[in-house]
């Protein structure tokens, strides 16, 4: 499953946020070159990190960060639009539009890279497109080092299209892309991929336990299994017992409560 | 914008929808030669869990000479066939020379650059880790900065695009309206296999099978997978996959 970070639920996520920047600064400055970035706090940032930004994290039962990308709607400035305009063929259709949005700082590490990390990979691409559609956006962009065509091109599951010819940069040669967002195309992308749908967990902050996202993950799991639930809320209850001890037996309540809505199914 | 960019640009929106390999090649070629390039040959290098084995696939002008090549295993001396792995950028024959040190690499760059021709090499790097190389050559070729980009990313496409229409043509029409390709598809998705679990065992790309799969649905009435998989039950098309040897 696929974390969907946004400003509203982004409380629940510092832990995997703070790792996710880290890892972007491995991944982009340190391994491949970027020169001109951004590091604070030793993580990466850019000025699309902000706000409007949606962070899709595949988090590990450990907690670390695997694979991630960001997206960001286009109207409201776009690395493509504002940095590399030229990657852009003159008859494209503008991308500042609403039903556009912007794919960037994609990676992967650790696990999450090579043959072994193809469904992983995988689950982030399907969830942009599942992210896309639950916002109404009908084409997601994005750069591309130009070594990345080929497998964007096939086996990606994406319907990609290149949207311009490729331009050196400072560190590579980059390629902009198109991505089709569209019902068919997510189905597309889930069979071809072998992936089940509805890939993304969309968490609210206000009424989840004060549980780390990947224990949550966990315990939706359990819930779509339906059985053993008292087993595991007791495990629940000695999990926020060992990180919450000192709080009010009201409030403790209130988290195993939350706890057991989730078990339910709510 | 020149003439030649403007081609690159309509190669790169277009390739992916020629249904000929000759077509695509000569579209190809037509594009490199403006370029200063003659000749070209996609081979394939290298496959996973495989021995490393090259085969030339497809071109243009350059394929006798390549199958030479990996017929007698000048490979293994040739410092730009390793660099094929090792680089993620397209690179001339220019910059990988002085890696070639004994008399027979040496020998080989000779050979091959005994009309004065240059070479640009386009690594091509699957999604499952397959290796291929678009080869092109010619007397006039240009290698500034901005046309090698351009043909890093048109090399690619015709990589991608020539193999999947290699695959594809790799398959025989069986008595049921299938083809031998579509009909294992089928099978092996009724089996419980998922695309790129079927594409590992059929030996294909994803997108190969996946454009297998797409045609057997268009045969069977346009319906989703499940529904095809079922009216291709019903109409007694489904065979054991152990039939196709």
């Amino acid at each position: 499953m696929i974390h969907v970070v946004t400003w509203a639920n982004r409380g629940l996520y510092a832990a995997a946020l703070r790792e996710m920047h880290r890892l972007r600064r491995v991944h982009f400055v340190e391994e491949r070159g970027w020169s001109a970035m951004t590091v604070r706090d030793g993580g990466e940032f850019d000025a699309y990190d902000d706000e409007k930004t949606v962070y899709l994290l595949a988090i590990e039962a450990d907690g670390s960060v695997s694979c991630s990308m960001r997206m960001r709607p286009a109207t409201t400035g776009s690395i493509l639009q504002d940095i590399f305009p030229h990657l852009i063929a003159d008859d494209e259709p503008s991308i500042a539009s609403d039903e556009v949005w912007e794919i960037s700082r994609y990676f992967a590490s650790g696990a999450a890279r090579g043959r072994g990390g193809f469904r992983r990979r995988a689950e982030i691409r399907l969830a942009s497109l599942e992210v896309a559609m639950a916002r109404g956006v009908k084409r997601l962009v994005g750069m591309i080092d130009i070594e990345m065509l080929p497998p964007m091109l096939n086996g990606s599951g994406w319907r990609v299209r290149p949207i311009g010819l490729p331009a050196p940069y400072d560190e590579g040669v980059a390629q902009a892309i198109g991505i089709e967002v569209s019902k068919a195309a997510v189905m597309e992308m889930e069979e071809s991929q072998g992936l089940e749908p509805a890939i993304c967990i969309n968490l609210d902050q206000d009424k989840m336990p004060p549980l780390p996202p990947q224990e949550i993950e966990a315990l939706q799991r359990t819930a779509a299994l339906g059985d053993n639930q008292h087993e595991v809320l007791l495990g629940v209850v000695k999990r926020l017992l060992e990180l919450q001890n000192d709080l009010p037996e009201s409030e403790l309540l209130d988290m195993v409560a939350k706890a057991q809505r989730i078990l339910g199914g709510v | 914008m020149e003439e030649r960019y403007r081609d690159a640009l309509s190669f790169l929106r277009e390739a992916r929808s020629i249904s000929s390999l000759a077509e695509l090649e000569g579209r190809f070629i037509g594009l490199a030669s403006q370029f200063g390039f003659d000749r070209t040959s996609c081979v394939l290098m290298c496959e996973p869990g495989r021995p490393i084995q090259p085969r030339v696939l497809f071109g243009v002008g350059d394929t006798a000479y390549r199958q030479q090549y990996v017929r007698s295993e000048r490979f293994r001396i040739d410092p730009t066939f390793q660099a094929v792995f090792t680089r993620s950028r397209a690179f001339t024959w220019t910059e990988i020379e002085h890696l070639a040190t004994s008399d027979a690499a040496r020998d080989l760059f000779s050979q091959a650059r005994r009309d004065g021709s240059e070479g640009l090499i386009v690594p091509v790097h699957g999604a499952l880790g397959e290796v291929s190389a678009v080869v092109l050559a010619g007397r006039e070729a240009e290698v500034s900065e901005q046309a090698r980009a351009v043909l890093q990313a048109c090399g690619a496409t015709f990589a991608v695009s020539g193999l999947q229409l290699l695959e594809l043509a790799d398959d025989r029409e069986t008595e049921t309206g299938l083809t031998r390709r579509e009909t294992q598809m089928l099978v092996w998705l009724s089996r419980g296999k998922t695309v790129p679990e079927i594409a590992s065992i059929l030996d294909v790309s994803i997108g190969t099978a996946k454009t297998h799969l797409e045609r057997a649905k268009a045969k069977l009435g346009g319906q989703a997978t499940v529904p095809t998989i079922l009216e291709a039950l019903r109409r007694g098309w489904l065979v054991d996959p152990d039939e196709f040897h």
